[in-house]
């Protein structure tokens, strides 16, 4: 009975917990992005660019946002690893799409990549945010 | 007081402990990739009836790593280690492709335990020096790593004989240990 209650409460008052997938093909600063985000909106203290290494897998970020619990999936880029990312489609609730946008080289790559993530049934309506990194390169 | 102080000294010293537990098939590589980080040589081994147990220093981080024998039997056993666990090392033998799917079963057991739910998982893809082995993709498939949605996980393709890959997978698993893990 007192689970049941438990339960109840815990339905109700509970913050709602929105996953965001952070997407994009290798080398486009994905875990960087997830890094700074945990330093800036949350009490870990992320890593240093320098101590990055690609992913191979999923890295986790949680932060609270306006009274929202909001979880961060990062996943490899690489593209055998590609393949994994619409099995988190389903329970994502949006996209950050992040490109490296001193690398004209890869626009392509990315174009293709992003539209295979566009296309996909289970992100019919989810936000997508894009995110042209490395604007440092630039303008220099 | 006593203990204020050691945490401080470790947190400006910056060394830390982790409780390891390798885990997987029996004939994965568990004790080689054991003995591999502590010495840095290859062992001849015998399988594990029971544990090993050694410290790894490593990036600042002292790693107590327990390699549990991985035979069917035993298994059952895995579980009396798990309390206090930081990190599981999964090793799979990625050349045993027939056994694959004992390994997936085996894997997300594990997962499901409750002492377990704060570790962080760092798969080994080993044996990547034998003819068929498959790849980290392939072996991502084979798990279906791809359904652990509440930790962080990666995996790496090593060869325990010839050394490769091992210390990548640690580096990882040091940077996430100390950004907080999952």
């Amino acid at each position: 009975m007192f689970s049941l209650f438990y339960g109840l409460w815990k339905h109700m008052f509970s913050k709602l917990e929105l996953h965001v997938l952070i997407l994009g093909i290798d080398k486009a600063g994905k875990t960087t992005l997830l890094e700074k985000m945990k330093t800036m909106y949350s009490n870990v203290e992320g890593l240093p660019p320098d101590r990055i290494v690609p992913t191979v897998g999923l890295n986790i970020g949680r932060t609270e946002v306006a009274n929202r619990k909001l979880v961060f999936w990062d996943l490899g880029g690489q593209p055998g690893l590609r393949s994994i990312w619409e099995k988190y489609y389903e329970e994502a609730h949006a996209v950050i799409f992040v490109v490296d946008a001193a690398c004209p080289s890869r626009f392509e790559d990315a174009k293709s990549a992003l539209e295979k993530v566009l296309r996909h049934e289970d992100l019919q309506g989810a936000p997508l945010l894009i995110l042209a990194n490395k604007q440092i390169f630039l303008r220099q | 007081m006593g203990l204020v102080f050691t945490r401080l000294f470790s947190s400006v010293f910056g060394n830390k402990e982790a409780r390891i537990l390798v885990l997987g098939l029996d004939n994965a590589g568990k004790t080689t990739i054991l003995y591999r980080l502590q010495m840095g040589e290859v062992v001849s081994t015998i399988p594990t009836i029971g544990f090993n147990v050694e410290t790894v220093q490593y990036n600042n981080i002292k790693f107590q790593v327990w390699d549990l024998g991985g035979q069917t039997s035993i298994r059952p056993y895995w579980r009396c280690y798990f309390p206090n666990t930081q990190a599981i090392i999964y090793v799979v033998d990625s050349s045993d492709t027939d056994r694959l799917v004992i390994a997936k079963e085996e894997f997300h057991a594990i997962l499901e335990e409750e002492e377990l739910k704060g570790a962080v998982v760092l798969i080994f893809a080993n044996k990547q020096d034998l003819p068929g082995a498959l790849d980290d993709a392939a072996v991502t498939e084979a798990l279906e790593l791809h359904k652990i949605k509440n930790r962080q996980w990666s995996i790496f393709k090593i060869s325990a004989i010839k050394g490769e890959g091992l210390f990548e997978g640690l580096d990882w698993l040091s940077n996430t240990l100390k950004s907080g893990g999952g």
